[in-house]
């Protein structure tokens, strides 16, 4: 499909399209399939296509937009191409449809970072919450702060500019823990929602012959169908991707950790280790059916400060193992194992909770980054102003910190974003969409 | 009148008033031509400078070298700093001033003023010859020739009184209104709009009951408005505070038909922020009574000011409803309230110079650019004079930028925005404010204004004296660093923590319980300092954090300051720009990247747009 939109899409369509209609497709009405053929500059007929179009305001981009469906391989895409391009229309950078979109007001930043991480879902549960927030659900709460803010600030503002008529506005300090509070209960959900579109990468370790390859097969599981495999050797860390309570996670098979053997043993070694830092968990493996030993130890120094699991694996034989570690004394203890698959439930929900993302508490309203930092932003300058109007701090003062909150929150709701920030975002996106 | 002026003011407000006396001290041969001369400097409405945002504006005017604050300061009945504890952004000094005293200060001083004649005429038709302007022609058909004129025709051009249902062409207080001229600017192209304002009934002091009422007193200060002087003591007298009752409301609303505005003949927008008395009732269901504060309006009279009570019903309604009020029981009025309708410019059409786009040489200033208030009026009139002598001299015009000052603000959101009601300033307005303390306005802005000629050389001396006094206690808070032997007796004096390691006084000030008196048993020298100067040092030091982030904030968004627009732009031409934006920079034609942003309509899309053109 060949997609284009702007103020001449209809002068470039009717340049290259001749509808069975007889006449341009500008004088038909809008938003009905038209069939017809594609022509390129000399006249050549390239293929059989439908097309139709929307007029701006209404439509995706906000402008005039005109589709183009043909039969379809990449060769007959190239020169129905070349010829819109050869019509006068320009190749449109990554994410510029969407950029259209968001510069006439037709979807907010939250929506358009959306649109991106729907088109990019790796789980069922991301794609359903990338939906929710593009039907606007969780941008409305957004809204909601924002417009709050709005009228916090502007009842302390007409006081300061009309101090004869205007009274001291009543329960600010009420009003800003409100708001507080709602940007907790925003937050509270966002690293989750950030898990479930940017996903979680978790380490695997343990000595040789604890299980490490079993276990990531076990919670592999049915899930294999969907899992690529990342090339590598068998002493490199191997990364599978799996879907773990709706999250996608990349696990990562890390080999030689303990005393090193030769040289090649070593180099593997160093990579583990990159994968260890690089990790937003670790699963530490032992193995139950015997005691803990001075590679288990070894293992333990390597993970040292990190997060993470302990899964005590092959449960179905006696538990010899006493103690684990001490490096890894505050971890949650898993029983698990991964012949029998018992205690997986357990291990996954234990993981989870580690990556701070509990499963099923609704939709998350933000999903990246970008969006946390500046809930968070925004909420550290309400938290700024509550603290500051019970330190006594001037209001002209507060009233700034106010600003600051509405500011951030705009970087959501896209009222006051730079265009810097939106160039950032759309580079993001695939080609057209 | 002389041959040929290098600049002529038509009319003698606070506008023109500022712009005649910065032309001439500028050196310019400099005439102001006013319908009658005794409304030199007039009041019509509410006798008072200041408050919040206005009285930063007088502040700045006073130290760009205007005259505002150095007459108000002259002519004060009751003087009061407001906003006091809301911080120090915001604190404004509002002054009850005695009108006639007013008119007479300014009266005296622009006939002292050397290159500068007054003359009474009405001004009925602008000159232009080709796209520049030659002078006007005044009633009685004489032609008075100027390279550059500026017009500061308030509420007086095409103005129209609404009395009840009645209306008649009227200036304020029925003066002879300015209606030819209005008919000769639209001839020239200029789009006229009608606005609307309004002011109380006059009341007479000695049927008034003063037991009823709260008294409001003046404060005694020793700085008013001015940098220059020290605040003249004068006589200060009180005002009174009432409200308006149930009974004050039932009436309003069974007359309210009997009103221009309700009964339908008024077309002129008139401002939220003073809205009159029917406004208030019909917006505001749920407010029980509102303030009503009874002014002085002279020494010379017995003439009281109703704050609050602006309308235009019939004078026998208004009398009985100020009966309803207690108080004003028993009140004679002396001149009944009205609402005035005039016109005005778009003032999008202007430079931030204020100087016509459409003809070189014409400047506006004042309520005929769609503002309110004495304030705002003199800060435009001080801008609009000053840019045509530079224009004239051909040299850089004065263009105030919203990082440096609330003038900066006001223009380029009168030129910018396009606007319905008359704009007032207010410092929620102004996203610098925390910069931009009223305080402060002669270290932001005297240079200018002694560049300019306007500030005499010994004042300008003692500024330099009291910026390097500051930088020096500055220095000397930074550097300085007591023993801890003498910190620790010093420490336990203030009930402050004795410092565990040296520290310099700026650190110990940060303390909230330190103030620089206590800094000074210290260091004897920052005893000296004046009060202002030692509040000065203080709030930018405990409030460095904000300040810091103000001014972070200010020098991001310089970047789209500094990125200049030519006037000649074809704006259809740039591809990927929305057709509104097209329309809108067309006509606001925008000097910088960052104005053009602040112009309703044009989107982040067009802004980008507007600068990969500028990239190429």
């Amino acid at each position: 499909m060949v997609r284009i939109s702007g103020r001449e899409a209809l002068v470039v369509a009717d340049r290259v399209l001749r509808l069975a209609k007889g006449m341009p497709l500008s004088f038909l009405p809008p938003r009905t399939v038209y069939y017809g053929r594609v022509v390129d500059a000399e006249g050549r007929e390239i293929d059989e296509v439908l097309s139709f179009y929307f007029r701006g305001p209404k439509s995706y981009t906000g402008e005039d937009l005109v589709e183009i469906q043909a039969h379809g391989g990449p060769v007959i895409l190239r020169r129905i191409l070349a010829a819109v391009l050869a019509a006068g229309a320009v190749l449109a950078e990554p994410g510029e449809f969407t950029a259209r979109a968001v510069y006439n007001g037709r979807i907010n930043l939250i929506q358009a970072e959306a649109v991106l991480d729907l088109i990019r879902a790796k789980t069922d549960v991301a794609a359903e919450a990338a939906f929710h927030r593009l039907a606007g659900e969780a941008g409305r709460e957004i809204t909601a702060l924002e417009e709050e803010l709005l009228g916090l600030l502007a009842a302390i503002e007409g006081w300061l500019d009309f101090p004869e008529e205007v009274e001291a506005p009543p329960e600010v300090a009420a009003r800003a823990r409100t708001i507080l509070a709602r940007f907790d209960a925003l937050l509270a959900g966002a690293e989750r929602g950030r898990l479930l579109n940017e996903g979680a990468a978790v380490a695997i370790v343990g000595r040789p012959n604890a299980g490490k390859s079993s276990l990531l097969n076990a919670l592999l599981g049915e899930e294999r169908a969907i899992v690529t495999e990342i090339p590598g050797t068998t002493r490199d860390a191997v990364a599978e991707e799996c879907n773990l309570g709706g999250i996608p996670v990349r696990l990562v098979d890390t080999a030689g950790l303990g005393p090193p053997g030769d040289r090649l043993e070593a180099l593997g070694m160093e990579r583990s280790r990159r994968e260890i830092a690089r990790a937003d968990a670790v699963l530490f493996v032992l193995d139950g059916s015997e005691e803990l030993t001075a590679a288990d130890e070894a293992v333990g120094a390597e993970v040292a400060g990190c997060r993470g699991v302990v899964a005590i694996n092959k449960s179905d034989l006696p538990l010899k193992l006493q103690g684990v570690p001490s490096t890894v004394l505050g971890w949650p203890v898993v029983r698990v194992s991964a012949l029998t698959q018992s205690g997986l439930d357990g291990l996954v929900t234990a993981l989870m909770e580690v990556l701070g993302g509990r499963p099923g508490e609704g939709t998350p309203a933000l999903s990246n980054l970008r969006q946390i930092e500046a809930a968070r932003e925004a909420r550290r300058a309400v938290a700024a102003f509550l603290e500051g109007l019970a330190r006594g701090v001037p209001w002209d003062f507060l009233a700034a910190e106010l600003r600051a909150a509405l500011t951030a929150i705009g970087r959501l709701s896209g009222r006051t974003v730079t265009s810097a920030v939106i160039d950032e975002i759309f580079t993001r996106f695939c080609l057209g969409k | 009148m002389a041959e040929r002026f290098d600049l002529l003011v038509v009319g003698g407000g606070h506008a023109g008033c500022e712009a005649a006396l910065a032309g001439a001290k500028m050196g310019a041969r400099t005439g102001l031509i006013l319908l009658d001369l005794a409304d030199l400097a007039w009041m019509p409405c509410n006798p008072s400078i200041g408050g919040p945002a206005k009285g930063h504006l007088v502040k700045e005017i006073d130290a760009l070298g205007g005259v505002m604050g150095r007459a108000a300061d002259a002519t004060y009945l009751q003087i009061r700093r407001l906003n006091t504890s809301k911080g120090p952004a915001v604190p404004a000094l509002r002054a009850q001033i005695d009108k006639y005293a007013y008119q007479h200060w300014m009266r005296r001083t622009l006939e002292r003023q050397e290159n500068l004649s007054l003359a009474q005429g009405e001004v009925v038709a602008v000159l232009v010859e080709g796209d520049r302007v030659r002078g006007v022609r005044l009633r009685g058909g004489e032609e008075v020739y100027a390279r550059t004129v500026v017009l500061t025709t308030g509420t007086f051009l095409g103005a129209v009184i609404h009395l009840g249902l009645e209306h008649y062409p009227a200036g304020p207080q029925n003066r002879a209104p300015a209606n030819e001229l209005a008919a000769s600017l639209r001839s020239l192209g200029f789009t006229l709009r009608r606005l609307k304002t309004g002011t109380p009934a006059r009341v007479r002091g000695r049927s008034l009951c003063w037991a009823e009422m709260e008294r409001q007193k003046g404060e005694e200060l020793s700085r008013g408005f001015s940098f220059w002087r020290e605040l003249p003591r004068r006589p200060q007298h009180d005002s009174w505070l009432t409200y308006t009752q149930p009974a004050t409301h039932e009436l309003i609303r069974a007359h309210l038909h009997e009103t221009a505005l309700y009964g339908g003949k008024i077309v002129g927008v008139g401002p939220r922020y003073c809205p009159s008395i029917e406004s208030k009732i019909v917006r505001f269901p749920e407010r029980e009574r509102h303030q009503v504060f009874v002014e002085p309006e002279s020494e010379a009279t017995d003439e009281w000011y109703l704050a609050g009570l602006s309308t235009s019903l019939p004078p026998k309604v208004q009398i009985e409803i100020l009966h309803t009020i207690p108080g004003l029981r028993q009140a004679e009025i002396v001149r009944p309230g009205y609402a005035i309708e005039y016109d005005a410019i778009e003032a999008t059409v202007l430079h931030p110079t204020l100087e016509s786009r459409a003809v070189t040489g014409l400047f506006f200033a004042g309520q005929i650019n769609g503002t309110s208030g004495y304030e705002e009026a003199a800060a435009q009139g001080l801008v609009a004079g000053i840019n045509a002598v530079l224009s004239l001299r051909g040299e850089k015009p004065l263009i105030l930028r919203r990082d440096q000052a609330y003038i900066g603000v006001l223009i380029d959101e009168i030129v910018t925005k396009e606007s319905d009601e008359p704009f007032r300033m207010l410092t929620a307005r102004v996203e610098h404010r925390l910069l931009l303390r009223g305080e402060t306005a002669d270290l932001r802005l005297a240079e200018i204004g002694y560049g300019l000629g306007l500030i005499p050389a010994e004042d300008y001396e003692r500024f330099l004296r009291r910026r390097e006094r500051l930088a020096a206690a500055e220095e000397l808070l930074a550097t300085r660093r007591n023993p801890g032997s003498e910190l620790t007796a010093w420490a336990n004096r203030h009930r402050t923590t004795p410092p565990s390691h040296v520290v310099s006084l700026r650190e110990l000030l940060r303390r909230p319980e330190i103030d620089l008196a206590a800094l000074a048993e210290l260091e004897p020298a920052l005893a000296a300092l004046p009060a202002e100067e030692a509040e000065e040092i203080t709030l930018s030091v405990k409030y460095e954090g904000y300040i810091a982030r103000a001014r972070a904030e200010a020098e991001r968004l310089r970047a789209m300051e500094d990125q200049p627009l030519s006037p000649d732009l074809d704006y259809a031409v740039i591809p990927n720009l929305s057709q509104e934006a097209v329309e809108k920079l067309s006509k606001i034609r925008p000097m910088t990247l960052g104005q053009a942003g602040r112009i309703s309509g044009i989107s982040p899309a067009d802004l980008l747009a507007l600068l990969v053109h500028l990239r190429r």
